[in-house]
């Protein structure tokens, strides 16, 4: 919920991304003529694909911060260990994808609950700076788990849509880049609903404000920081699934833990207690990285020029909105 | 605003307990060490207003946030002494059990989420409430009863002024129908003026029926507010007594109280 003032800003801020995108698309146009376009919505299909997983993977990250006031370094290890534990419903246990999928939602939940539970709920009250080291302990403790019990190589998710792809004109759509998009936006409305209309979602922002005053009020502050966990674990599976199919073609590998290290700027670029800033701050990355990695080829600016851009799109954002593009200042009465 | 919810349910306990708070020897400390309360004793009728006073660092916060079950949030701890809501032990339970219970709570600073709609604010407090249909309406009443609040029901409450967000932070605690009402300071930092408002609404909440706990630097509104006064001193009870002697005794006010005296005086030549 956000005054007048917040509600103009999303709209400017909103608008200046379609204007940017159209300049583009004109800039592409004359550029390369007819072709340009197709070249530039082709990139602009990729860029938001990833820029949606982007969005999903920063979700994560926010919906801890929103409740707890923590930054979750060990949300990249939910990430990994949410695609291998899919991978084990459906690959080693051979279930239907839908099954298999329901499977690993609720035990990352339940993996979630138990780290908050046994882990985070003690550091309540300690310094936040402690607490966020406690998460970064997590991360390399959940990795190394994973390793271990993951060890051999070669492990494949195969999904029914891991490599249909639709063609409209000469702009081709894989379908997994459908379900990036459409997952990312589904988990914002769910986000949205759950944060704004239920119970539970007031609660958590309550606590995330004031956790002392929302128990004085009856606010249960366990179960929303349990909760928090819950969900961010459940978001990182899906970030985890999407990842694994779209970039490696279904080839599980450690290193998806890391992918989520690059949600940062997305995330922070938004507003870190924003989801509808992540979304959007994810968005924004992804076609950032595509649209330069499609249009510079200098080689001057040296290989994988791409995952420089999200930084250098961060700086000037931060400087000129230290809170992000839609994350909220301490609101107070001058 | 009695009627609604779970009054009903609980008068027949009320009879049983006719006392809301009752605590025997309190002894409260700080990280084990710091000595914040040394042995309260302290009683709170059902449907009376009592008053806690004293001077800074006297123990009157820290004798709320017992009551709130909120010592755990600083480090605090009940080491000796008892404590019965009701006439149920109260020592042990979580905040938002002794919220369930029935005890509304306004804590020192309002503290609303300054970040939620004054409507939010609102539903927050409501949280433990079951009965949708009942809060919906109790909600409607406050917006009725507080004009200010209802006519910016979806504005920001950091927006609000220092008098607005008291009112918000007590609308707040009434959201969870209670028996009880704790309130800490609530003229703190206001306009005499305010604070001569926001005493008629505590004085209002009393007479619906609820049991008001009132902890208050301004000696001269608490104790025109109250029924009986306990004063603090070095974390115990210095002195307690009806609200109108203690009134009348200009040493009390200048002994333990400091300030005040002069609004006292002309308030006792008054009445």
């Amino acid at each position: 919920m956000t005054g007048p003032s917040t509600k103009a800003r999303q709209i400017a801020v909103a608008l200046w991304l379609l204007v940017s995108l159209f300049v583009l698309a004109l800039i592409s146009v004359l550029a390369d003529g007819n072709d340009g376009l197709e070249k530039f919505l082709q990139f602009v299909v990729g860029g938001l694909a990833l820029g949606s997983i982007y969005s999903i993977l920063a979700l994560g990250f926010v919906v801890i911060y929103k409740a707890t006031g923590v930054f979750n370094l060990a949300q990249g290890s939910l990430v990994l260990l949410g695609t291998y534990v899919l991978y084990q419903f459906k690959e080693e246990y051979d279930l239907p994808f839908g099954l298999a999928l329901l499977f690993a939602l609720v035990l990352m939940a339940g993996v979630g609950v138990l780290i908050e539970r046994v882990v985070m709920r003690k550091m309540l009250g300690k310094p936040v700076f402690s607490a966020i080291m406690v998460t970064l302990a997590l991360l390399i403790i959940i990795d190394q788990i994973v390793r271990s019990i993951w060890s051999e190589p070669g492990y494949v998710l195969n999904l029914p849509w891991s490599s249909g792809k639709v063609d409209i004109g000469d702009v081709t759509i894989r379908h997994i880049d459908f379900w990036a998009v459409g997952s990312a936006m589904v988990l914002l409305v769910a986000f949205f609903l759950f944060f704004e209309r239920t119970r539970v979602g007031l609660g958590m922002r309550a606590t995330a404000l004031d956790a002392e005053v929302a128990s004085a009020q009856g606010v249960r502050i366990g179960v929303s920081y349990a909760m928090s966990w819950a969900v961010a674990a459940v978001v990182a599976t899906v970030a985890g699934m999407i990842l694994t199919v779209r970039t490696g073609g279904g080839a599980l590998t450690p290193a998806v833990g890391y992918v989520a290290l690059r949600a940062f700027p997305a995330m922070i670029l938004g507003g870190l207690d924003s989801t509808g800033g992540a979304v959007a701050g994810g968005l924004i990355i992804g076609l950032a990285e595509v649209l330069v990695d499609g249009y510079l080829d200098y080689d001057w600016l040296g290989e994988r020029f791409e995952t420089v851009v999200p930084y250098l799109l961060l700086l000037p954002i931060m400087l000129w909105r230290p809170h992000g593009l839609f994350g909220t200042k301490t609101v107070e009465r001058s | 605003m009695a009627t609604l919810l779970k009054k009903s349910e609980r008068a027949a306990a009320d009879e049983r307990n006719h006392l809301a708070i009752k605590v025997v020897d309190l002894h409260v400390s700080y990280q084990r060490s710091i000595k914040a309360l040394q042995g309260v004793n302290l009683e709170v009728p059902q449907g009376k207003v009592v008053a806690i006073l004293g001077a800074n660092g006297a123990g009157k916060t820290t004798f709320l946030r017992t009551i709130c079950g909120l010592l755990g949030f600083n480090g605090g701890a009940i080491s000796q002494g008892s404590y019965h809501l009701w006439g149920q032990p109260a020592d042990k339970l979580a905040p938002q059990r002794i919220v369930r219970l029935g005890v509304g709570q306004v804590l020192e600073g309002r503290r609303i989420f300054s970040e939620l709609t004054v409507e939010e604010n609102l539903d927050v407090g409501a949280i433990s409430v079951r009965n949708r249909r009942a809060t919906h309406d109790l909600k409607e009443h406050l917006f009725t009863q507080f004009p200010v609040l209802g006519e910016r029901r979806n504005s920001v409450a950091g927006y609000l002024s220092g008098g607005e967000q008291q009112m918000l932070a007590i609308a707040r605690a009434l959201m969870s129908d209670p028996s009880l009402i704790v309130l800490d300071e609530p003229s703190l930092g206001l306009a005499p003026i305010i604070a001569r408002q926001i005493a008629g609404i505590i004085s209002d909440i009393s007479t619906d029926g609820t049991t008001v706990l009132l902890v208050e630097q301004n000696a001269a509104m608490a104790l025109s507010l109250s029924d009986y006064a306990y004063i603090f001193r070095h974390g115990k009870v210095a002195q307690e007594g009806p609200s109108e002697e203690l009134r009348a005794d200009r040493d009390i006010l200048e002994l333990y109280l400091g300030g005040g005296t002069s609004e006292s005086k002309t308030k006792s030549e008054r009445s």
